[in-house]
């Protein structure tokens, strides 16, 4: 139980998938300028990782493994979560048409996101059994979802501040997520004996 | 116009499960030919490591894989002369940045040959010193007195000098050291 | 000359990662020294080489509606295979390049390349498409790789560059150098070309 926890501690603060990771960063970037649509992503990123850390795991192990076709690993992941990204842009679309519209091209754009496979991918290399993976998916979602909801409050104050021209836009989203990296960094260290 | 819907859904079907077959197909065929290099790569690497921590012998060293509370623990032979000179093992210890492992190569007395570091994710420049060749050094000769003694860094009354400002790493890595030649005492007769 | 375009274009005006701001994960990660940017470069190129080659024979066999899925087995084919010759040749590099090796098939680059280019122009552009873009995507991650290394550890592709005397800056080679150095280049690449792209 306490290894679980402290997975879970360290998927979000400590190896967090954006700042520590590198991983999400398009999304990260792309999303973050507005404080709902960040939660908005936060949430079906959520959605997408359980899933998709759920079914490669039950792929891996019981399909590509006893058959010795490990291999095929990057091939089947993605169009696993190719499918389900798919999924979930069919039932938000009924659940909530607003979020869908504000989520627009960025929803489908799941599919590559490289935290989604980068999820998938590290589970196995870690050898996490089936719960600890589905426990280390909800970590890095979430702590995917703070990282974007902290840059997305920033930048909306940046809308008001006198930035030069040069660096509008990426330039200084990226030194701002430098910068949270660093606080980012100050976890490092939380998780020992 | 009414048939072009359904061609559609077909041709999109066949297109996708050709182009699944030939992937599939060209995959496994990679595969074959590639797998022979790569396990040659992975042992490569690992007797590299054993020949930097065990004294001289001959050939290449046998392996003896023993299960230890349900986990599997590998030693590495090396014989020279038809006597073996060591014995070499990874062991881990968790660090400050995640888990550290280090291959450690003993002598039959139990002493330490050397260490060599396998995988970590200290910080740099400060707990990556822990590869530097003066710090580990200070582990050969070192052994243990029976199963319950521990190799240790100086604040905690050993004899290892820890990395200035990387006292977590320094610790990290008595401790897998310490690991690697208790299991050795424990489980001599097996392994021999 | 047309085809000269297709060919510089990725290396300067559309660099796909300081004026199309795409595959930004594996330039922050693997680019902590020269060498693992250079690697990762030139097995991106591979991939996308590939996939540009095989999208624009096909063009006209793959149906509009399917062809994110084809695009996308096509190209996790190439990675596969990138992905298991490094291992079995290039040992070391694998070992550093790690998760982003398989990770290179969701690097927007290649699909967006695809998509944009390969399922609409001959082979022979689309080989020319491929190359001019892998070389800027190399050029870049040399670039950064270079910054961080020379900063960050005082070397570079593992020559000391400043002697025994340079204290490094550390943080150059941990995650937030990677941001600072990348957000600071854009910046200056910006400013430099009069070109603003946000």
């Amino acid at each position: 139980m306490k290894e679980l926890f402290l997975i879970f501690i360290a998927a979000v603060l400590v190896n967090n998938f954006v700042l520590m990771r590198f991983l999400g960063i398009c999304p990260f970037l792309g999303v973050s300028s507005r404080i709902r649509t960040a939660v908005g992503m936060g949430m079906a990123v959520l959605f997408v990782m359980v899933l998709a850390s759920a079914v490669t795991f039950c792929l891996y192990h019981y399909v590509l493994a006893p058959l010795g076709i490990t291999y095929l690993r990057t091939i089947t992941f993605i169009l696993v979560i190719a499918s389900l990204v798919q999924v979930v842009e069919i039932v938000l679309q009924k659940i909530s048409l607003k979020l869908y519209q504000a989520l627009g091209i960025y929803l489908p754009l799941i599919t590559t996101n490289c935290a989604i496979l980068g999820l998938a991918i590290l589970s196995i290399d870690n050898r996490y059994n089936f719960i600890t993976s589905v426990v280390f998916a909800i970590g890095a979602a979430i702590g995917f979802t703070v990282a974007l909801i902290i840059m997305a409050g920033i930048r909306e104050r940046l809308l008001l501040a006198d930035i030069p021209t040069a660096l509008r836009g990426t330039p200084i989203a990226l030194v701002i997520a430098g910068l949270l990296s660093i606080a980012f960094l100050g976890f490092s260290g939380l998780v020992t004996f | 116009m009414a048939g072009t819907k359904k061609d559609s859904i077909g041709k999109m079907v066949l297109v996708l499960t050709v182009t699944c077959v030939i992937a599939g197909i060209c995959l496994s065929f990679t595969y074959t030919q590639t797998k022979d290099a790569i396990a040659n790569a992975e042992l490569a690497a690992t007797l590299k490591s054993v020949r930097k921590v065990l004294p001289a012998f001959d050939g290449e060293p046998a392996e003896k894989k023993i299960t230890v509370e349900g986990r599997e623990r590998t030693f590495y032979i090396g014989h020279k002369d038809g006597a073996i000179v060591g014995v070499a093992t990874t062991s881990s210890a968790l660090g400050y940045g995640g888990t550290i492992s280090i291959l450690v190569g003993m002598d039959m007395k139990g002493s330490i040959t050397g260490i060599e570091l396998l995988q970590h994710k200290e910080t740099p420049g400060l707990g990556t010193k822990a590869g530097d060749i003066e710090f580990l050094a200070q582990f050969n000769g070192a052994m243990l007195k029976d199963a319950r003694d521990e190799i240790k860094v100086k604040k905690d009354d050993g004899d290892i000098d820890s990395i200035t400002a990387a006292t977590i790493t320094s610790r990290a890595i008595a401790a897998a050291a310490t690991d690697a030649l208790r299991l050795f005492i424990e489980h001599k007769d097996e392994v021999l | 000359m047309a085809a000269l375009t297709h060919l510089t274009r990725g290396i300067y005006k559309e660099n796909p990662v300081f004026r199309l701001v795409l595959g930004m994960c594996p330039v922050l990660a693997v680019t902590t020294e020269a060498k693992n940017g250079l690697g990762m470069g030139a097995a991106t190129m591979a991939v996308l080489l590939g996939s540009n080659i095989v999208v624009s024979l096909f063009r006209r066999f793959i149906p509009p509606r399917v062809r994110i899925p084809v695009f996308i087995v096509v190209i996790a084919s190439f990675v596969t295979v990138v992905d298991l010759v490094l291992h079995a040749y290039f040992y070391e590099l694998h070992k550093v390049l790690g998760l982003f090796i398989p990770l290179i098939v969701v690097n927007c680059i290649i699909l967006g390349r695809a998509e944009a280019f390969a399922s609409k122009h001959n082979v022979f552009d689309s080989i020319l498409d491929a190359i001019g873009m892998g070389v800027g995507f190399m050029l870049a991650l040399l670039i950064l790789g270079s910054v961080r290394e020379i900063l960050g550890a005082g070397t570079w592709f593992g020559y000391p560059v400043f002697g025994e005397t340079y204290e490094p800056f550390v943080l150059m080679i941990l995650p937030p150098g990677a941001f600072i150095a990348l957000g600071l280049l854009l910046g200056f690449m910006n400013k430099t070309t009069g070109v603003i792209r946000e």
